[in-house]
C-alpha cells in the first residue's frame, strides 16, 4: 500500500481548496464572474511576466508585442474564417511562437537596461506595423463578432483551466534546466558562481550526468574536469565553452588563459577592482600571482609587493612590474609589507591556499583594506584571525573563483593587453613534450617552471 | 559626444530616406527595427567597448 507523505497531502488539499475558490464564481452572478475573470486574466499575465521578470530578473517590455500580435491573429481568424474562439486562440498561440523565436535572437543578446530599451522598441515596432496595416484594420482595429455560444460559465471554466496550466508550466520551468539558467541570470552572470558550477567542473561530467567518452569496455570516462580535462590530444567540449580570440600567439600559449592566468588577472581587475595609485601585496608568485602582478600594473597600482620564498620567481615578479619583492624565508612578511606600504596595503591577495599565508595577507592590510583569497585548500581547512581587527578596521576578506571573469569577454581583453605589451603572460610559460611529463611535474613542484605547458606535436 | 551626435544625425538621415522610399506611414516601423538590430549587434554602442 502506498502511503502519502503529510506534505503531499497538505499541498493536495491546498490545491483542491484553491481550485474550489477559483471555480466558485460560476455559482454567483455575472458581476462576480466578471470580476473573477479579470482577476484570473491578471494571474495569467503575471505568470507570463514571471518567465523573464521573475525568474530571470530582467525587465522586458516586449510582452505586449506578443500578446497584441496574438490578439490580432485571433480577431483576424474569427472575422475571416468564422472559426470557433478556442481554435482561433490556439492557432494564434502557435503563430506567435515563430515571432518570439525570431525576436529572441536579437533581444536575448541584451540584458538589464538594454533589454528593456530593446524590448520596448520591439513593442513600438509591432504597434507601428499594426496601426498601418490594412489587414489589422490600421488605427480602427478589428471588430470581433459577438459570440456567446460557448456560454459564460464555460468560458470561465476554460479561463480557470488556462490559469492552472500556466501556473503548472511556471512551476515546472522554475525547476527545469531552462528555469535554473534564468535564475542564474538573475542571481549573477558570473558562471563561476552558478549553483551548478561545482558539479559541472569537479564531477567531470555533463550537466545531465552523462560522459562524452567511454573506454574500450564501454565504461564512462569522466573526461570533463573543468569542462575539458587535460593530458590528452583531443577533448569533447560544450560549444558554449569555446572562446573566439584573435592573437598572434600559438594555440599552446593560449591554453593557460582558461584558468590560472585569467584567475590572477581577474582577481585584480574584476573582483578587487584595484584602483589607480593603490598599493597591493600579492602572496605567492606562481602563474596566478604573477598574472595578478601584471594586472596590478594595468590597473595603475603604484606599490606592488610580491611575496614568495622562491628567489627566481621574485626576480620574475620584479621584471613583470612588481615594485618590491619580499622573500618570506626567515622574515616577518607582514611587517615588511606594512613598512613598504607605510601602514598596510590597500589590497592583498593570497594565491597559495596556505592558512598562515592567508592570515599574513589579511594582517598586511591597512584600515578598510580588502584581501582576496584565490588559493584553493582542502575542504575543512580552517583559518583563525582576530575578529576585532576585522571589525574595527573595516577590513574584508573575499573568496574569488576564476577571477570573477566572464571568459568570452575577459580573455580577449587580456590578449589585447598582451598585444600591446602590458600583459606578457607568455614569459611564464615553459613548453615540454608530452613524453617529458614527469619533468614538467617536477619543475612545477620545485618552482623552476612557473607554467608548464605540454605539447603533443 | 561627437560620435553620439554624428550617429543621431545619420539616424535622422536614414529615417528620411526610409520615409521617402517606403512612405511615411511605415517610417517608425523600419526605424525601430533598425534600432533593435543595432542595439543587439552593438549593445555597448557603435563605438564603445564591451565591458
Amino acid at each position: 500500500m502506498t502511503v502519502l507523505r503529510p506534505r503531499f497531502l497538505t499541498a493536495g488539499a491546498a490545491c483542491a481548496a484553491a481550485l474550489a475558490v477559483a471555480l466558485s464564481p460560476i455559482l454567483a452572478g455575472a458581476a462576480v464572474r466578471d470580476v473573477a475573470f479579470t482577476f484570473l486574466s491578471f494571474v495569467v499575465l503575471a505568470q507570463a511576466w514571471n518567465l523573464i521578470g521573475g525568474f530571470g530578473g530582467q525587465f522586458s517590455l516586449g510582452n505586449s508585442a506578443f500578446v497584441g500580435f496574438g490578439a490580432y491573429v485571433t480577431a483576424w481568424l474569427l472575422i475571416n474564417f468564422a472559426l470557433s474562439p478556442l481554435a482561433a486562440i490556439a492557432i494564434a498561440a502557435v503563430t506567435v511562437v515563430p515571432l518570439a523565436l525570431l525576436l529572441s535572437f536579437a533581444l536575448f543578446r541584451l540584458h538589464g537596461a538594454y533589454l528593456s530599451v530593446g524590448s520596448l522598441a520591439v513593442s513600438l515596432a509591432v504597434i507601428a506595423w499594426m496601426e498601418n496595416w490594412s489587414v489589422t484594420g490600421a488605427t480602427q482595429g478589428l471588430n470581433i463578432p459577438f459570440d456567446r455560444s460557448l456560454g459564460d460559465e464555460t468560458v470561465y471554466v476554460l479561463t480557470v483551466a488556462v490559469v492552472v496550466a500556466v501556473t503548472l508550466a511556471a512551476w515546472y520551468l522554475s525547476r527545469s534546466d531552462f528555469g535554473l539558467c534564468l535564475q542564474a541570470v538573475r542571481d549573477g552572470e558570473l558562471p563561476a558562481y552558478c549553483d551548478a558550477a561545482y558539479p559541472l567542473n569537479f564531477l567531470a561530467q555533463r550537466a545531465d550526468g552523462t560522459c562524452a567518452t567511454s573506454d574500450a569496455d564501454g565504461r564512462s570516462i569522466h573526461d570533463q574536469f573543468f569542462g575539458q580535462s587535460s593530458l590528452r590530444t583531443h577533448a569533447i567540449v560544450n560549444a558554449r565553452n569555446v572562446v573566439r580570440v584573435r592573437s598572434a600567439l600559438s594555440l599552446a600559449a593560449l591554453g593557460p588563459l582558461g584558468c590560472g592566468i585569467s584567475t590572477g588577472a581577474g582577481a585584480v581587475l574584476n573582483a578587487l577592482r584595484v584602483r589607480q595609485g593603490a598599493s597591493i601585496a600579492i602572496f605567492g608568485t606562481g602563474a596566478v600571482g604573477l598574472s595578478a602582478v601584471m594586472a596590478a600594473c594595468i590597473a595603475g597600482a603604484t606599490t606592488i609587493v610580491a611575496v614568495d620564498i622562491v628567489p627566481s620567481r621574485l626576480e620574475l615578479a620584479l621584471e613583470l612590474g612588481a615594485t618590491h619583492a619580499v622573500d618570506g624565508v626567515g622574515r616577518d612578511v607582514v611587517a615588511a609589507v606594512r613598512d613598504i606600504t607605510r601602514g598596510g596595503a590597500d589590497y592583498s591577495l593570497d594565491c597559495t591556499g596556505i592558512p598562515r599565508v592567508l592570515r599574513a595577507a589579511y594582517a598586511a592590510l591597512r584600515t578598510r583594506g580588502r584581501c582576496g583569497l584565490i588559493g584553493a585548500a582542502a575542504a575543512g581547512t580552517m583559518v583563525d584571525f582576530d575578529m576585532m581587527e576585522l571589525l574595527n578596521g573595516g577590513r574584508s576578506i573575499v573568496g574569488i573563483i576564476e577571477g570573477d571573469s566572464n571568459p568570452p569577454l575577459f580573455i580577449p581583453q587580456l590578449l589585447e593587453h598582451n598585444a600591446q605589451g602590458r600583459f606578457p603572460f607568455e614569459k611564464l610559460i615553459a613548453y615540454y613534450p608530452f613524453a617529458n611529463l614527469a619533468d614538467a611535474v617536477h619543475d612545477a613542484e620545485s618552482g623552476r617552471s612557473v607554467k608548464p605547458v605540454l605539447t603533443f606535436s | 559626444m561627437t560620435a553620439t551626435l554624428g550617429v543621431g544625425i545619420a539616424y535622422g538621415g536614414v529615417e528620411s530616406i526610409v520615409a521617402s522610399v517606403f512612405g511615411g506611414a511605415y517610417r517608425d516601423f523600419y526605424m525601430y527595427w533598425l534600432f533593435v538590430i543595432a542595439l543587439a549587434l552593438r549593445p555597448q554602442g557603435l563605438f564603445g567597448r564591451r565591458q
